[in-house]
């Protein structure tokens, strides 16, 4: 076993041993930095962002306060868009004739990125109610951020339910949307039942949906 | 440059610096090794920490100009702190000032406890709330260089190095040497 040598003893030559290292670090880092980031390809090209923004029609919904407040949407109709689903093909977000629990979902947001991968595991084991059904909404895109692009994830998450694509966040703003993941229940004929901001549980999802269908 | 680019970057000098703070945490039960690297750094301890933390700032800088990424409340909170580390430090460095210790120290400590909350709500989001804000929720990663290195991670390197290091400076106070002598007793 051999020790390692021993510092320089000289103040002088310790004073240009550190700076040598520091500089060392700062360059090394920045020479790996250039060479590695120069080599990836991380620019995932599935036309997302080329999709056109869905037309919204109707009346806007209020801003979603969540304060335990009596929402004033309740009752309402809600706003109908017509655009694309996250693959390109048509999709229309109106009344379906059942009860209906539209959640809007930020690629970006943690507890969407962990609200999808539930509510599939709910719906593959058969907990959706008779008489209602679940539809989505991808807004908020943002590639600089986390999980881009969202229709890749969607895919990945294996995510069923129709998911309109919302590039320029129209839907989400005529849906009063504050916070993510964003839940809207509507009736058959497009009433708004309720609408709450955050992750459920797939418990109270399937008793919320079950109590809406039952009337 | 990119963002993944700047983001590398600056998670390889996180990685200097995590080793350094290792190196000086661990250096008195690391035998002659630790010694000699307790000799090289600890005369320049200050100015180490004063350009962490300038670095730090100017990470965070670029990152929100350079790189477009809004910065949290949380972010903001760990700003306010580095950001004064980066003046005082760097003041402290030039006149030799040990004295800063105490201040720094204190900052650093705040910034690291906000550092490690926000890293661990990053990974935990329902510890801060079941939703995420419009704008710029505090639990979403803008990235993870290595799988874990976010941008709260290297501020809590940052802070933690600090710490570590204006420690060394005193410790160089209090222990003196033919190269560094006692600051208080050359003043008697």
């Amino acid at each position: 076993m051999t020790d390692a040598p021993a510092p320089p003893s000289d103040p002088t030559a310790r004073t240009w041993a550190l700076v040598a290292v520091v500089l060392a670090v700062l360059i090394g880092a920045a020479v790996a930095a250039f060479t590695i980031a120069g080599g990836r390809s991380d620019d995932v090209a599935t036309g997302i962002t080329d999709l056109p923004s869905p037309t919204v029609s109707g009346e806007a919904l209020s801003p979603f306060a969540g304060n335990g407040e009596p929402d004033p949407s309740i009752g309402r109709t809600m706003p109908l868009a017509t655009g694309v689903d996250v693959t390109g093909a048509p999709m229309e977000l109106a009344p379906t004739g059942d009860v209906q629990a539209i959640v809007f979902l930020a690629h970006w947001c943690p507890h969407c990125q962990r609200e999808v991968p539930a509510v599939q595991s709910w719906l593959d084991q058969g907990g959706l109610p008779e008489g209602t059904s679940v539809s989505a909404v991808a807004t908020a895109y943002d590639s600089s951020r986390d999980n881009w692009p969202p229709d890749l994830w969607l895919v990945e998450e294996g995510f069923t339910p129709p998911t309109l694509s919302d590039g320029a966040n129209n839907v989400a703003e005529a849906y009063g949307l504050t916070g993510f993941p964003y839940w809207v229940f509507v009736d058959g004929d497009g009433v708004v039942l309720g609408r709450v901001a955050g992750q459920l549980e797939t418990e109270v999802l399937e008793n919320v949906l079950s109590s809406f269908a039952a009337g | 440059m990119t963002v993944d680019t700047m983001a590398l970057f600056f998670g390889f000098l996180t990685v200097a610096v995590n080793l350094l703070t290792l190196g000086v945490v661990t250096s008195r039960w690391t035998g002659p090794v630790g010694r000699d690297l307790r000799a090289l750094v600890q005369p320049f301890a200050l100015h180490l920490a004063a350009l962490v933390a300038v670095v730090a700032t100017l990470g965070s800088l670029w990152m929100s100009t350079g790189g477009d990424l809004p910065p949290c409340r949380l972010c903001w909170f760990q700003r306010t702190m580095m950001y004064p580390l980066a003046v005082i430090l760097t003041i402290a460095a030039v006149r030799r000032d040990l004295a800063i210790r105490w201040y720094a120290t204190a900052i650093a400590v705040l910034g690291l406890a906000v550092s490690a909350y926000h890293y661990t709500i990053e990974w935990l989001p329902d510890l801060e709330q079941g939703s995420c804000d419009i704008a710029v929720p505090c639990t979403q990663v803008y990235f993870r260089e290595f799988g874990f290195m976010s941008l709260a991670y290297m501020a809590g390197s940052a802070f933690l190095a600090v710490i570590v290091l204006v420690q060394l400076s005193a410790a160089g106070e209090r222990t003196p040497t033919a190269e560094t002598p006692d600051a208080l007793t050359e003043s008697l």
